[in-house]
């Protein structure tokens, strides 16, 4: 097993970067395969979220507590969540956004609902919107746990109990200094 | 219903009935996410994620099972419906 991670304490750069984009962080800091794997984990998460919801599941507006957690994803999830307000509802008679209805379509011109056309994405309902919702906001959860470690990085234990790797940590200083003080006394003789 | 064609990322998976299913992936991504921030040997990863989805799971698996007794056995017994 490699030694802990010795490069401990604050990197504005890495943390920086990491609020940028999932796993960028951790590129910063040159730890290129926990970088990789941090991106699929989060991206993998926000981007499944929108599969299986539909964008509708990235919604500042009618969904905000869930944008909240999203938004913790980074600019990407404001990016999303600009495309599906700006693109893709239309606009109302009184001028308000809402998502198109089934036999409505979006004149691109005005933002309009126009009668008649092909809605620009579908609502999703029930489970595939809760789960749509939850996956995305998953992905901006664990998303800060990386950002954290990105820019506070600690010793990393690799999840055994903490009395274990002491114990192996002073039972090799023990044997060490065993050796050494037998060395001394068998030179000393 | 689908009444027009299916476009990925615009329209949400017919998944109504199978939506438990997506346990599995989650579990697996958090999973990922979560203990590629944990190892300390990036050789261990694999090993890790696949034991961690393992446990995350059937604990909800098991959590699910616990709440599904608990109100449909346990309840009836604790808070009887009035006669």
């Amino acid at each position: 097993m490699p030694p802990p991670n010795d490069d401990v304490g604050f990197h504005p750069a890495a943390l920086l970067a990491a609020c940028v984009f999932p796993g960028a962080g951790h590129l910063v800091r040159g730890e290129k395969s926990r970088a990789a794997a941090v991106c699929v984990g989060v991206m993998g998460l926000f981007l499944g979220g929108m599969l299986v919801g539909g964008i509708d599941a990235i919604d500042s507006k009618e969904d905000r507590p869930w944008f909240y957690a999203q938004a913790l994803v980074g600019p990407v999830a404001f990016g999303v969540d600009w495309y599906h307000q700006n693109k893709l509802k239309v606009i109302d008679e009184n001028g308000k956004l809402r998502s198109a209805n089934p036999d409505e379509g979006r004149d691109p011109a005005t933002g309009k609902a126009v009668k008649g056309g092909t809605p620009p994405k579908s609502m999703s309902v029930g489970r595939v919107n809760e789960l749509g919702m939850l996956m995305a906001g998953l992905g901006g959860m664990v998303n800060l746990i990386v950002i954290l470690d990105a820019g506070f990085p600690s010793k990393r234990t690799d999840g055994a109990p903490a009395n274990k790797k002491t114990g192996n940590v002073l039972e090799s200083v023990v044997i060490e200094a065993a050796v050494n003080t037998a060395m001394a006394g068998k030179g000393g003789t | 219903m689908f009444t027009l064609a299916y476009r990925p990322f615009l329209d949400p998976l017919p998944l109504q009935d199978l939506w438990f299913v997506l346990l599995i992936p989650v579990s697996l991504l958090v999973s990922l996410a979560y203990k590629a921030v944990r190892v300390q040997d990036m050789k261990q990863l694999h090993r890790q994620v696949i034991a961690m989805t393992i446990q995350v799971t059937l604990g909800m698996v098991l959590l699910g099972a616990l709440v599904f007794v608990t109100i449909t056995y346990l309840l009836p017994i604790i808070a009887p419906k009035p006669s």
